[in-house]
């Protein structure tokens, strides 16, 4: 380093000490968005499973895991293995666990105690917390959520089906910890199971897999179990990425407006012989050194963050997380960001700065702002470049299609934000009419429309996220699938453990009119789907759907008593199916057909949580969840629809039985809508960050003529409107400009989406962008600028 | 308020009355007397010229008179009434109809063109956009200005900002202009054209507080205040400083 640059260097450090507050700025403007990413990613470490965590969760210690279904199974799949492979059997069937006034639904698991110890074919696959697994017939090891619900410890007893056992642990599955699991040693007796072999020691897993599979066998291998894309990585540094862009341009607004400040003191520098390189390497060299800062203070904050919620995040996810540990790699990636980001904002205004000639410089004038057209020029190519990324990304369905949408989302951020300052120019030549305030508002930001233009970018980059999720919201919303209701409204679906016993808790204390399983009907363990013609006119089209086995209840459930006579009558009933089918086969999951009935259609109600066919019972067919399903929601129907105040009693019966919950309508109306609140929350917060750094940066600067105008006799509200005036317009262009910008990705994703989608302009969230941050960053200036409100002072001596 | 442009036989009463003024900026040993104490009077149609070497408190003592700073003892009247028992809105109020200021430079909004920057006091006092330009036009043609009406301050000459600054400050009912080295960045031509229109402007009735360092601007005064660390310590009436309006002072 040449002795000239290092005099540079330290006056710009020195510059960095003598104003505290534009460093801080700079510093936290590259600290957050660094912090977000550090968190955001070791919490992802922490709390998604790794590759060898997913292949324990699958397989425990196995090469293969043949589902061997019953005894005839397990016998022709051991066949076909060698003798000296090691095998466990891992047998799952669903049961109920009672204690007197008590009776939950559980998920049984039975495995030799061995197996699950060290070296066991079964390490990991479950987890015996305290106590000891299971060794005797009438012993058993249960979840937590079972234990608490029913009220029992260690050592107590429990009923299992119909036989008393001895509680001798405490089991939870480490990735499913709220699983109503039940652990037994030997296998009950009055409990149907499903048998799978675990099998390990195997010289070729793949050659004796595909030997397995000949026969017909259903076969998993360990090698093809897991796997991890590191998509969630990438889309938290988009995220963070994006946050640190949005920085970017106020930290360019920042430098430029401390360098117009110091504009005399770089004439000076340059009068006694420092070159402009000199000035503006020293100058960037100062930004790294902040970005330095800010990236060591974001890590220190994201790691402390991730660091303070790890003890909760098992509580959270229903998991055993890992152990708390940062990837250097992505720290280090987020601080080099951070930094990039901070040197790329501070270069521009450091190059203007200097370029300026000498006398100028020393002069203290403001130097001439060059015109806006060729920005506007080059903000348009950006634009038409944007969108031709995004059509190219959209059409090529491959693996670069996301990179391509990505880029072309920033090109035409970036693009209309270039095109800002011109359209500021020629705003502030059409003012002529405006009230005094906004006149004076909409010249100013004419004048200053080279540091102005970065932060109307800046907000157009957040507000244009949320036009993006918006439009396409709404665009999804026009399905046909979105017009219909998660469930009916007068319907109470209860879920989980005890969902039994708190249904019917519910039914006879809200009088419900109806109560019923919400199964899907099975053959041998094998789901039943209705197959039928689909209802447009091609008939070789055909849809599935999954069918319940009517009952009483289900049919009142579903408001279908009247179409008892088409069940009893041997026929199925549609609920709601449009279309020409006359009839429906009923198929099992192998694509048997195992019966074609005479399709009657029904109007009712169709929801996402119910079926849309309903058969009669017959022979060949069960009621209820097949083996290793879910646990069985059950419905609960009123006779009015479900009111907040009735949810909220019916969530505290739920309450009393762990593992339970209460689930209706109320709560999926409009989901996408949370969603969506969500994004334009972050979004307005960023936005209103970035206008109040804006106001902060331009008020310093626009001091002087706040002090003329306080000379002329402009009232205090008058100062007040104009600095409201002020953020209100660069917000409310920004936000204006966010629709189009937001519009580009929007358009690339629906083109992208596996459904055909029509794009849809959110005229409701579009009108909230346009007024809502306008509204909201003048109400705050006003507000703060009544704090402080610039006096008429500072004359000469 | 009241109408300060002399007219008819009304009593006398100063349009600026300083007594007994000081102002003292900072507590205990740190405490520098600016100015003080101080008193004189300006009658209508009068222009003082007020001289002093640097730091003399030649500013402080304008920006005491046009209510920008408040005295630590005494009391300032304008236009009979004193400034210390006005409200900020009646200052404001103050500013945008009795008072009008010419500074060295940083006159102008430069987000204004010049008819909007003189028009500016009368838009601010609730005058209609048309009235308000009508009248600044009128005061432009005043300053030989109106040809240039729609340019902005950047685009004017350092003379031509200050004459649109006059024309500001006089625009309206306002009588007292208070100039604080309104010719100090202009060139001895320009700055000669300056004081003319000031002297016409007083000549017509309406009053002006200078501050200069120039003798040869301070001879277009009808008197002449002297300060030095603060305090009055001479004054010259018409005639008595020993240069010519236009020659060179001493």
């Amino acid at each position: 380093m040449t002795t000239a640059l290092r005099a540079l260097i330290r006056v710009e450090l020195r510059q960095l000490r003598r104003h505290p507050g534009r460093s801080w700025l700079v510093i936290l403007l590259v600290a957050v968005p660094v912090a977000a990413i550090v968190g955001g990613t070791t919490l992802l470490s922490i709390t998604r499973a790794t590759v060898e965590e997913q292949k324990t969760r699958a397989m425990g210690r196995a090469d293969l895991r043949v589902i061997a279904e019953d005894a005839d199974g397990v016998r022709a799949a051991r066949a076909l293995l060698p003798s000296d492979a090691r095998v466990a059997e891992l047998r799952g069937g669903r049961a109920h666990v009672s204690v007197p006034g008590r009776r939950l639904a559980a998920r049984v698991q039975v495995v030799r105690p061995g197996a699950l110890e060290a070296g066991g074919l079964a390490e990991g696959l479950l987890v015996v917390e305290s106590g000891r697994a299971p060794v005797a017939a009438r012993e058993l090891a249960l979840a937590p959520v079972l234990l608490a619900g029913l009220e029992r410890a260690v050592g107590e007893t429990v009923m299992l089906g119909e036989n008393e056992y001895e509680i001798s642990g405490v089991v939870v599955d480490p990735e499913k910890l709220d699983l109503p699991l039940v652990l037994c040693g030997d296998a009950p007796d009055d409990v149907p199971l499903r048998t799978h072999l675990l099998v390990g020691a195997l010289s070729d897993a793949a050659a004796i897999a595909g030997r397995l599979r000949t026969d017909d066998r259903r076969v998993v291998e360990r090698a093809a179990v897991g796997g991890q894309d590191g998509f969630e990585e990438l889309v938290i540094f988009v995220i963070g990425g994006l946050g640190l862009l949005e920085a970017a341009f106020v930290i360019a607004a920042a430098f430029a407006v401390g360098l117009r400040r110091r504009q005399r003191e770089i004439g000076l520098l340059q009068s006694t012989g420092a070159s402009g390189g000199g000035i503006r390497v020293a100058m960037v060299t100062s930004a790294g050194a902040l970005a330095l800062v800010g990236g060591a203070l974001g890590t220190a904050v994201g790691t402390a963050v991730a660091a303070a919620l790890h003890p909760f995040l098992d509580g959270w996810n229903g998991r055993r997380n890992g152990v708390f540990e940062t990837s250097a790699i992505h720290v280090a990636s987020a601080v080099a960001l951070g930094v990039v980001v901070a040197l790329a904002a501070a270069l521009w205004p450091a190059r203007t700065a200097t370029r300026l000639p000498v006398r100028v410089a020393l002069s203290g004038r403001r130097p001439v702002t060059a015109g806006s057209g060729r920005w506007l020029m080059t903000g348009l190519v950006a634009i038409g470049a944007g969108i031709v990324s995004v059509l190219i990304g959209a059409r090529g369905g491959n693996t670069t299609a996301g990179t391509l949408l990505l880029a072309g989302s920033v090109l035409g951020v970036i693009g209309f934000g270039l095109s800002s300052p011109w359209i500021l120019d020629q705003l502030a030549r059409r003012a002529t009419g405006l009230p005094l305030a906004w006149r004076l508002a909409v010249r100013d930001a004419g004048r200053f429309r080279a540091r102005n233009g970065p932060v109307v970018t800046a907000v157009l980059a957040g507000m244009s996220v949320s036009v993006t999720v918006a439009a396409l919201l709404a665009s999804i919303r026009t399905l046909p699938e979105f017009e219909r209701s998660m469930m009916r409204d007068d319907w109470l679906i209860v879920e989980g453990a005890g969902a039994g016993e708190v249904s019917r808790a519910l039914a006879e204390e809200l009088e419900a009119l109806a109560r019923a399983p919400l199964a899907a009907t099975h053959a041998r363990g094998a789901p039943i789907v209705a197959r039928y013609s689909s209802p447009d006119s091609d008939s070789d089209a055909t849809q599935q759907s999954w069918v319940a086995s009517a009952s009483e209840g289900l049919l009142a459930a579903l408001d279908a008593e009247d179409g008892a006579g088409v069940l009893a009558a041997g026929g199925a009933l549609a609920l709601s199916v449009d279309g020409a089918a006359e009839v429906v086969e009923l198929v099992t999951g192998t694509g048997r057909v195992l019966e074609t009935l005479a399709l009657e259609r029904f109007e009712a109600n169709l929801t996402h949580r119910g079926p849309r066919m309903v058969v009669a019972p017959r022979d060949g067919l069960e009621a209820g969840p097949p083996p290793g399903s879910e646990l069985v929601p059950w419905v609960v129907r009123l006779e009015a629809p479900v009111t907040p105040a009735v949810l909220e009693r019916a969530r505290v019966l739920a309450a009393g039985v762990p593992g339970t919950t209460v689930d209706a309508d109320l709560l999926h109306r409009s989901p996408t809508r949370g969603f969506y609140r969500v994004v334009l929350l972050v979004c307005f917060a960023t936005g209103l960050v970035v206008l109040v750094v804006a106001t902060a940066l331009s008020s310093v600067e626009s001091a002087s003529e706040a002090r003329i105008l306080a000379t002329v006799g402009a009232t205090p509200a008058l100062l007040r409107g104009h600095l409201a005036a002020r953020t209100g317009y660069l917000a409310l262009l920004g936000c204006v400009l966010a629709i189009p910008a937001g519009m580009i990705p929007a358009a690339g994703l629906i083109l992208m989406a596996p459904v055909p989608l029509a794009l849809t302009v959110p005229w409701t969230e579009v009108l909230i962008t346009v007024v809502g941050l306008p509204a909201t960053a003048y109400g705050g200036a006003w507000l703060l600028a009544a704090l402080r409100c610039p006096a008429p002072a500072g004359l000469r001596d | 308020m009241m109408e300060l442009v002399r007219s008819g036989e009304e009593p006398e009463v100063p349009v600026l009355a300083f007594d007994a003024i000081s102002r003292v900026y900072g507590d205990g040993a740190k405490a520098v007397r600016a100015l003080g104490p101080v008193s004189f009077e300006v009658q209508h149609g009068e222009l003082i010229a007020i001289m002093g070497p640097s730091g003399s408190g030649k500013t402080t003592l304008l920006a005491l008179a046009g209510a920008l700073d408040e005295p630590s003892e005494g009391q300032v009247s304008v236009a009979g009434r004193d400034l210390a028992g006005l409200s900020a809105k009646e200052l404001s109020e103050m500013r945008r109809r009795v008072i009008g200021f010419v500074f060295q430079d940083l006159n102008l909004l430069p987000g204004l063109t010049a008819l909007e920057n003189v028009a500016l006091p009368l838009e601010l006092d609730g005058a209609s956009l048309q009235e308000a330009r009508r009248e600044a036009r009128e005061a432009l043609e005043r300053v030989e200005l109106s040809s240039l009406a729609g340019r902005f301050p950047d685009d004017l000459s350092g003379g031509e900002q200050q004459r649109v600054a006059i024309a500001r400050a006089f625009v309206g009912p306002r009588a007292l202009l208070l100039a604080d080295e309104p010719t100090g960045a202009l060139d001895s031509v320009t700055g000669e054209l300056v004081m003319r229109l000031l002297r016409a402007q007083c000549d017509a009735g309406r009053t002006a507080v200078l501050v200069t360092h120039d003798a040869a601007h301070a001879a277009w005064a009808d008197r002449v205040l002297f300060l030095r660390d603060g305090r009055l310590i001479d004054e010259a009436a018409d005639g008595a400083l020993s240069v010519s309006r236009g020659g060179s002072g001493s």
